[in-house]
């Protein structure tokens, strides 16, 4: 009866432990156990209709099939830039970070169609045709090749990883590590980003982020804390303010968004002279609000 | 007026405050609002040429892209002393007379009229303050019995805020001065910006010397220029009372009201010439502030510096006055 009694109590522990799966990088994206069922989310055996035996053409298409505009299988909409909990009620209902992510926040990375309720200005590229960063290959101002063209993929690894929001752990050929910080509790609209956050930009862009790779101009510092003021509000009342990473340390993100941003710029940040032609340049703010966040002048 | 009519005024007066964005300090300097464009004009976040990520080698290269003989985003050109209509905005009221002569002179040329014969000639300057990062004396700084001066090291952000906004509570400040020159000192003056701005002399044939300004403004000039030039601040009376100083013991007045030129004790007043008599006294009564193309001669040559060299002289000598040798003099005292 009592061994019985254990071999049942066995039996109940590994079924739970089977069936409980904790996706700790959300939804099909990691922490797989051995009978997983989240490959058949992305991918077919025999009947796909991309490469690498994808549901879909490319990469970016099978992506945006849940993160885009019109996607059903994910809260973040990467396409607008804001999350919604209601849109994966239909199929998984994970509501993977719902407790800290109000509907329709604007989402961390920005939009790469739309963000705050606006068309995007300047994008990183998502959709696999564009093979080259500034600074790749070492000096800033200057567009350098990259290992491949680039789509979620180039940074996202959509099998999880040990990465904050499942940032590959090597891009460029650059091993990139990026701490996680709120995996248990996921936040889509408030930066709680680790001090190592310019880590992934600095795979591609890496003399920006590492300013005595190019000693032929001088760059803003990074990755150094800051413990001035990040916010101003002019005598109008238009208020602008940057976002510090862990320890109080300046990242490229303080200034830049990843994805897109809807940024308008005009008279001098909008000058065709300017390295990047006068674009938003993935600035937070409109011309050179970021700046006026914290310098204050 | 009918309704329909004023729709129309308001909507044009609606049109031009949208159209004209108003800088309080001219160009990329000052009165920046959250969103301001203004930082792009000479800094670069990651691709800068030269220290505080300006656009440029240096501060004053950076300066001069703009405010130097070929600049094209600034209508006044300080190395030529010149104002001209050569950047994209067409100000009204304009804020100057295209080709006369800037207040200030000019660091390189000045088109002044110094032998006052009523002709303005533009001619290289015979001196003019250091505006490219040198070092030099500053005649009379520091305290009292300190010697000569103190050296200090001169280029246009010395004086001048490129981010304009330098008065109390953001407000703008004359010509951009900025209240504690760099390497001055403790002292702090503010002097309050014109509006409307107007940046040449008001004499068509090149005469500096009896160049009007706004009082207040010509009076905190010489306490300003006192920040530096801390022992040349000499009221009413200085030429009669001993400072204490060795070198600067008796000083010519160079703040204050003209009539302290009168004769204190009685008698007609060493100010012979009627012309200047009421007005108030300060440095830029003799001097500008950037640079002369004043000649000098005979004894006006020769002058010994308040270090006692006695080289350079010659037009080298000029110590950045309006006229050429003692004309300054002349001019008001009639002898």
């Amino acid at each position: 009866m009592k061994r019985g009694f254990l071999v049942f109590l066995l039996a109940i522990s590994l079924t739970l432990a089977m069936t409980s799966t904790a996706l700790a990088n959300g939804g099909p994206h990691g922490d797989y156990t051995a009978t997983t069922d989240a490959c058949a989310g992305c991918h077919r055996a025999h009947t796909a209709t991309g490469q690498n035996l994808l549901i879909a053409n490319n990469t970016y298409s099978l992506c945006m099939s849940c993160h885009g505009a019109s996607g059903a299988g994910a809260n973040t909409n990467v396409d607008d830039g804001y999350y919604l909990s209601s849109r994966d009620d239909s199929l998984a209902n994970q509501d993977v970070g719902a407790a800290n992510t109000p509907d329709n926040a604007a989402l961390l990375g920005g939009g790469f169609t739309n963000y705050r309720g606006a068309a995007v200005t300047s994008t990183h590229d998502p959709t696999g045709t564009t093979n080259q960063a500034w600074g790749a290959g070492g000096v800033r101002g200057q567009l350098g090749t990259i290992d491949d063209t680039m789509d979620c993929a180039s940074c996202h690894d959509p099998h999880g990883s040990a990465n904050y929001r499942i940032l590959k752990t090597t891009i460029n050929g650059v091993s990139v590590t990026v701490s996680q910080v709120d995996e248990t509790a996921k936040d889509y609209d408030t930066p709680h980003w680790p001090a190592n956050m310019s880590n992934v930009c600095g795979a591609c862009h890496d003399p920006y982020q590492h300013a005595t790779n190019d000693t032929s101009s001088y760059t803003h510092a990074v990755d150094v804390t800051y413990s001035g003021t990040t916010s101003y509000t002019d005598g109008s009342g238009t208020t602008v303010s940057v976002p510090l990473a862990a320890n109080n340390t300046l990242v490229c993100s303080t200034c830049h968004l990843a994805h897109g941003t809807s940024a308008h710029m005009e008279g001098y940040a909008a000058d065709s002279n300017l390295p990047t032609g006068g674009d938003s340049a993935l600035l937070r703010e409109d011309n050179r609000g970021v700046c006026q966040a914290c310098h204050q002048k | 007026m009918s309704f329909s009519r004023w729709l129309v005024l308001l909507a044009a007066c609606g049109a031009l405050l949208i159209a004209h964005p108003v800088r309080a300090d001219n160009g990329p300097h000052g009165g920046y609002t959250a969103t301001t464009d203004a930082c792009a004009a000479c800094h670069r976040a990651h691709t800068a040429a030269g220290n505080d990520l300006l656009r440029a080698g240096s501060s004053t290269a950076l300066c001069l892209t703009c405010h130097g003989s070929t600049g094209a985003g600034a209508d006044t050109d300080v190395m030529d002393g010149l104002y001209l209509q050569r950047d994209a905005t067409t100000e009204s009221p304009l804020e100057g007379e295209v080709n006369r002569g800037l207040k200030a002179g000019g660091f390189r040329y000045a088109r002044m009229d110094t032998a006052w014969n009523g002709t303005a000639t533009a001619r290289p300057t015979t001196s003019s303050h250091l505006w490219d990062g040198g070092s030099g004396t500053a005649w009379g700084s520091g305290a009292w019995g300190s010697g000569p001066g103190e050296t200090m090291v001169l280029e246009c952000v010395a004086c001048h805020d490129p981010h304009g906004s330098a008065g109390g509570g953001h407000s703008a400040t004359y010509r951009l001065l900025r209240p504690t020159p760099l390497g001055s000192g403790d002292q702090t003056v503010i002097i309050a910006d014109e509006n409307p701005k107007h940046y040449t002399i008001d004499a068509a044939d090149g005469k500096y010397f009896g160049q009007p300004y706004e009082a207040t403004t010509f009076n905190n000039l010489a306490a300003w220029c006192a920040t530096c030039h801390d022992r040349y601040l000499a009221t009413a009376g200085s030429g009669h009372t001993a400072s204490g100083d060795n070198l600067f013991a008796y000083r010519h007045i160079t703040v204050g009201s003209g009539c302290g030129c009168h004769n204190l004790h009685g008698g007609p007043p060493p100010t012979g010439n009627t012309t200047y008599a009421h007005q108030p006294v300060s440095c830029l009564t003799c001097h500008v502030a950037h640079g002369s193309s004043a000649h000098m001669g005979g004894n006006a040559a020769q002058v010994a510096w308040p270090n006692g060299q006695t080289t350079p002289n010659g037009n080298a000598r000029s110590a950045l006055l309006r006229v050429d040798n003692r004309g300054t003099c002349q001019l008001c005292h009639d002898k």
